[in-house]
């Protein structure tokens, strides 16, 4: 799954700790989601979205 | 969708695993040394043999709420060492079933073949570990 979180965190200048703290999980998480690594789960996914105020489609594409 | 508290990480979890599987083993070696040194009466050996049971019950606990308290990624990683790590230790007792040789590959008596285990869980975990770095 794509998703692109890197953009939108270097939108608002956001580190990957910082990213992670806000999320509440490790910054190896917000790695391996951002590389393509790992697909979050759909909680995760949903507070990524919640997070940046987008829906969860625009955040992740299949 | 609930969005749950937020998870704090911090380096007690893994230290109260090390502590508890620490204070299992030394259970295992407390009721060893009893055996070979005391040779407890029948019934005793019993209660002896258990001593390392409530240890271990303890231990499971101490990995359960550990587990509650780490992140996603990190529960799939040791979820993924676990299924690497059985099979592998299947492969292992197989090998020297099919052997039917007291001697390991390490050159542990049989009894100590356990100790394989927690290793190659080690060994598994580490190889998860590094695929999602």
């Amino acid at each position: 799954m794509r998703n692109d979180l890197k953009e939108r965190r270097a939108q608002r200048e956001w580190s990957q700790g910082v990213l992670a703290e806000k999320l509440g999980v490790s910054r190896q998480t917000i790695n391996a989601i951002e590389t393509g690594k790992y697909d979050p789960s759909l909680e995760l996914a949903f507070k990524i979205a919640r997070l940046f105020k987008a829906r969860i489609e625009d955040v992740f594409q299949p | 969708m609930n969005s749950g508290p937020t998870i704090h990480f911090t380096s007690n979890s893994p230290r109260r695993v090390f502590v508890a599987g620490l204070t299992w083993l030394l259970a295992y070696l407390a009721a060893r040394y009893v055996f070979e040194t005391m040779a407890p009466e029948p019934h005793w050996d019993i209660v002896v043999a258990n001593i390392p049971v409530i240890a271990f019950f303890w231990f499971v606990w101490v990995v359960r709420r550990a587990l509650k308290d780490i992140d996603e990624l990190r529960r799939r990683i040791h979820l993924e060492a676990l299924a690497l790590a059985f099979p592998t230790t299947m492969l292992v007792l197989m090998t020297l079933g099919l052997l039917d040789s007291p001697a390991s590959p390490l050159g542990l008596p049989l009894r100590d073949i356990w100790v394989l285990l927690p290793l190659l869980y080690v060994l598994c975990f580490a190889v998860v570990n590094q695929r999602y770095r």
